[in-house]
């Protein structure tokens, strides 16, 4: 099913599809596992810190003495 | 003690604590995103303890720790929204600060470890270097480039995410870019230059295989799906999707052995493609992958191999 949109922004996007819910995985409470697509695979907090928001770490203004990017070194990955 | 680092939300992470409950594991579970109600976190003297009731674990307690997906920290006290992000973001320091105590060798994975190994452009540059046969791949943003490069493919050209394929939309309406062939009539219907685009030869493949990989243990699993060949196996839920262990070969596994090992990681979950002639193209690696669900389709059991892992260490 194609996404609801226009002319897409970017090439990619025009292979955007719609997500159909999985009523029955779902319902048996096992979505996440038995779903592998690509979104389910990578790991998109990946390169936020590993437990932290983002926001004050990409301020460095208001941290002049911390090094944003040291906040991150135990960040989690994207895939 | 084990400590599983996750979220609330994690449906693999359930599964394997239920396991390792059902076989007489001791772990701890930390959800980061509720952790902030009920743990406490003292340093004094140079010793580090997280407290869970009147459970104490030293840093130094801690012989495993299974990275699976934590979340930001999310804290509940008044004030506004400035003041609750140093709130959770000095809850967060305090966290990194206990398991930065923690020797790399007990992580699984160790999360920079992870991020390391999360490029799919870098993937594939390490991955052919190490002797695995890596697809024909061209990033770009100029049409005349992709037209060459489509061209020289004889049109069988795919296009896939560079990072996610999984739009997530406030009102709930989610959507998904998979891999998908790209025609023709592809080529111009959208623009290219305003970003970097991942294309690649289609494989002539006949199955998949995802080849997990924990510690010393190289599971492969053949992915038949309901057509053969299919562009993208993972579609429709995977439904219809036969599922095969199968041995690997032993070039590729050498391969993918040093691959993972020049990572740092002891966890990985990997992809490839097979083509008629036993051809093994590989695909991405990811270093924090979904595997549970090969468990649950009964073609692997995964989560032995995880606690046998856990307790190399113990």
């Amino acid at each position: 099913m194609r996404a609801p949109s226009g002319t897409p922004a970017t090439f990619i996007l025009q292979f955007e599809e719609l997500q159909v819910a999985d009523e029955a995985a779902v319902g048996c409470g096992t979505k996440t596992l038995t779903m592998t697509r690509e979104e389910q695979d990578q790991d998109r907090d990946a390169h936020w810190s590993l437990v932290c928001g983002t926001g004050t770490f990409t301020r460095t203004k208001e941290e002049p003495d911390q090094d944003p990017a040291m906040a991150d070194y135990l960040a989690i990955p994207r895939a | 003690m084990l400590l599983v680092l996750t979220d609330s939300t994690d449906e693999t992470a359930n599964y394997l604590c239920n396991k390792l409950a059902s076989v007489g594991v001791r772990f701890v579970r930390l959800d980061t995103d509720t952790c902030s109600q009920f743990v406490r976190i003292e340093y004094s003297h140079g010793s580090v303890v997280l407290s869970i009731e009147d459970l104490a674990l030293p840093a130094e307690s801690i012989q495993t720790v299974w990275l699976r997906r934590p979340k930001p920290v999310v804290v509940d006290v008044v004030g506004d929204e400035a003041q609750r992000d140093h709130v959770a973001n000095e809850w967060a320091e305090a966290l990194h600060g206990y398991l930065a105590h923690i020797p790399l060798v007990r992580w699984i994975n160790y999360p920079a470890a992870n991020v390391g190994a999360s490029h799919k452009l870098e993937q594939l540059t390490r991955a052919h270097r190490l002797g695995l046969v890596v697809p024909d791949t061209l990033v770009t943003q100029s049409y005349e480039k992709l037209e060459a490069f489509w061209r020289a493919m004889d049109g069988r050209v795919i296009a896939k995410p560079l990072a996610s394929g999984y739009l997530e939309r406030p009102e709930g309406i989610s959507s998904s870019i998979y891999t998908s062939r790209v025609r023709r009539e592809h080529l111009l219907s959208a623009p290219l230059d305003p970003c970097p685009t991942l294309f690649q030869e289609e494989i002539a493949k006949v199955f998949d295989v995802r080849v997990t990989m924990i510690d010393e243990v190289v599971v492969g699993v053949a992915l038949h799906g309901p057509s053969g060949g299919d562009v993208d196996v993972r579609r429709d839920n995977m439904r219809d999707v036969r599922y095969e262990v199968i041995k690997i070969p032993d070039s590729v596994e050498d391969s993918l052995r040093r691959l993972i090992a020049s990572y740092g990681l002891r966890f990985a979950a990997a992809d490839f493609g097979v083509t008629s002639d036993d051809s093994w193209l590989f695909f991405e690696v990811n270093p924090n992958g979904q595997w549970a669900w090969l468990d649950l389709a009964g073609a692997t059991n995964l989560w032995e191999h995880f606690v046998h892992a856990f307790q190399a260490h113990a």
